[in-house]
């Protein structure tokens, strides 16, 4: 490399970073105009869109124990359990009109697991299993997820 | 005594560094054994497995569509384009025929996914080369694809979207709206991107005639994607074997043709990836005001039963051509799922590539093949 073509090299470089950094003033200028665009998380919060896939909530009043979800779960998460209706019981049925013919005894969420795929809610006749839009339930315990849907409490 | 003579005399060893696995510049856990002289390369080994999840294996145990969102965790930056893949292959072995407009929303929502990929190997390539701000430009312009596909699939980087026979949602106006605000707002970002990093000449100084992959090497290591198309080559599978709706729509196929050293150097590849995102916006702006009406998910019963049969399927993701084997025994759950990796064939260059480089170089390198190692070790 002779000295003329490192002094060539040197201005290029010298007018190609300037050219970048006139980027980032342009971009500079726009934020003390416009404001930034990064949410300061804790204080202000994204509006998640509808659909938007959170934590999952089971409604059990409505839910039929048919175990679709479970079945449809690609991690294996929802623990089912669920007996036949003593003789003589009354048979309710959900909001939708389905008879209830099972009496649901368990229904827990290892959400720790959850992939939030949306599989099972996807299977769900009855649309009593859906996401929320629910992202902040961190724990100090593991075992603590699994989450009991017949005595909710969060 | 002369100091030449001195130097002859001095005894020199080859020097063994780890590269890894927790490297900032190496995309992920990858470990690069590194034998150096001096500053030199003399052998680069890569090492994978680390984020090894059993995805194959996995994927023999759970239903057809239960596949879907372990196929999204190999390539975890593409995965509609990875879900596509194999629902495209599940689909060509049950005979599924996909409604009209589900084509149209999964080409749409696919190219998208390839503008947010190569968003994420543009950020991340200045930043293994040393700059920083086009990291943030294209993480603030990743984002907002994200809000989209957020909007539509409800997930914000594992979607599980594109389901066999269709897609998990429809799309709603809208959207619709949001995708084409985005469309207009990005074509003036590409121009801001080169003018950052693509032509900034210390950029080009660290890329140009560093990692020289030429169409020979390419054709014996069974590259595919941006590898191949730095060297020169003209072969997307979009265009040369079209699948879903790409033969309707116009595109180019850009190729490197080594403006700034030898054809198939580092920055050829990077600036295949940045011509690429004008074509995807280009195919996204024709598609978008045509979307048909009618269904999206075809007639798919709740309980996929496959028919007996093996098929083998491609298409073209970001890093290259994602392939899918898939033999089915006819029962609910798969036989065998195996993958063809873009990203592993990437990978396995590296020491014939990379041998005479400086160290440094050898960062430019390994940025510019963009790997995921998702899906090296799926």
């Amino acid at each position: 490399m002779t000295f003329g073509e490192y002094v060539a090299l040197v201005k290029d470089i010298g007018v190609t970073t300037l050219k970048g950094m006139a980027v980032t003033w342009r971009v500079f200028m726009k934020v003390q105009t416009k404001g930034a665009v990064t949410i300061q998380y804790p204080e202000t919060r994204d509006r998640l869109p509808m659909g938007s896939r959170g934590l999952l909530f089971n409604d059990v009043e409505d839910c039929i124990a048919c175990k679709q979800c479970a079945t449809a779960c690609p991690v294996d998460c929802i623990y089912i359990e669920a007996d036949k209706k003593a003789a003589g019981a009354e048979i309710d049925s959900t909001k939708g009109g389905v008879k209830k013919t099972l009496d649901l005894k368990r229904f827990d969420i290892d959400v720790s697991l959850c992939c939030y795929c949306g599989l099972c809610s996807a299977a769900c006749p009855t649309e009593c299993l859906y996401h929320t839009k629910e992202y902040e339930y961190s724990k100090f315990e593991r075992d603590r997820f699994t989450f009991d849907f017949l005595n909710w409490h969060h | 005594m002369h100091l030449s003579h001195q130097a002859d005399n001095l005894r020199t060893d080859e020097l063994l560094i780890n590269m890894g696995p927790q490297h900032p510049s190496t995309h992920g856990v990858l470990r690069i054994i590194i034998t150096t002289d001096g500053e030199i390369v003399k052998a680069a080994h890569p090492e994978i497995g680390y984020l090894h999840r059993c995805k194959e294996k996995h994927s023999e145990n759970v239903d057809w569509m239960a596949v879907a969102p372990f196929v999204d965790r190999m390539d975890y930056l593409a995965s509609m384009n990875n879900s596509m893949g194999y629902a495209i292959a599940v689909e060509k072995l049950m005979g599924v025929e996909v409604p009209r407009r589900a084509e149209y929303i999964r080409v749409i929502i696919s190219e998208l996914q390839r503008i947010a990929s190569h968003q994420m190997a543009f950020g991340t390539y200045g930043l293994d080369i040393g700059a920083f701000t086009p990291f943030m430009h294209a993480f603030r312009d990743r984002e907002k694809i994200l809000d989209i596909f957020e909007a539509i699939s409800g997930a914000r980087l594992l979607y599980n979207y594109m389901w066999i026979g269709g897609t998990y949602r429809d799309i709603t106006p809208e959207i619709v709206k949001q995708i084409k605000e985005y469309c207009a707002y990005f074509a003036g970002q590409i121009s801001q991107y080169n003018e950052l990093l693509s032509y900034n000449k210390i950029f080009v100084e660290r890329t140009a005639n560093v990692g020289i992959m030429d169409r020979e090497l390419c054709w014996s290591y069974g590259l595919t994607g941006p590898m191949l198309r730095g060297a020169g080559m003209k072969w997307d599978l979009r265009k040369d074997e079209p699948y879903s709706i790409y033969s309707e729509v116009d595109f180019d196929v850009p190729v490197g043709k080594g403006e700034m050293g030898t054809l198939g150097d580092s920055w050829d590849r990077y600036m295949v990836r940045m011509r690429e995102m004008e074509e995807s916006l280009k195919i996204v702006n024709q598609l978008i005001d045509g979307i048909p009406d009618g269904p999206h998910r075809g007639r798919v019963a709740k309980k996929i039963r496959v028919p007996k049969g093996e098929v083998f399927s491609r298409t073209e993701c970001p890093r290259g051509e994602l392939g899918f084997y898939i033999i089915s025994d006819g029962s609910e759950i798969p036989y065998r799922i195996k993958v063809k990796s873009p990203c592993f064939l990437n990978i396995s260059t590296l020491d014939e590539v990379t041998r005479g480089l400086m160290v440094a170089d050898l960062v430019a390198t390994v940025g510019s093949l963009d790997i995921v190692l998702g899906e090296v070790d799926r």
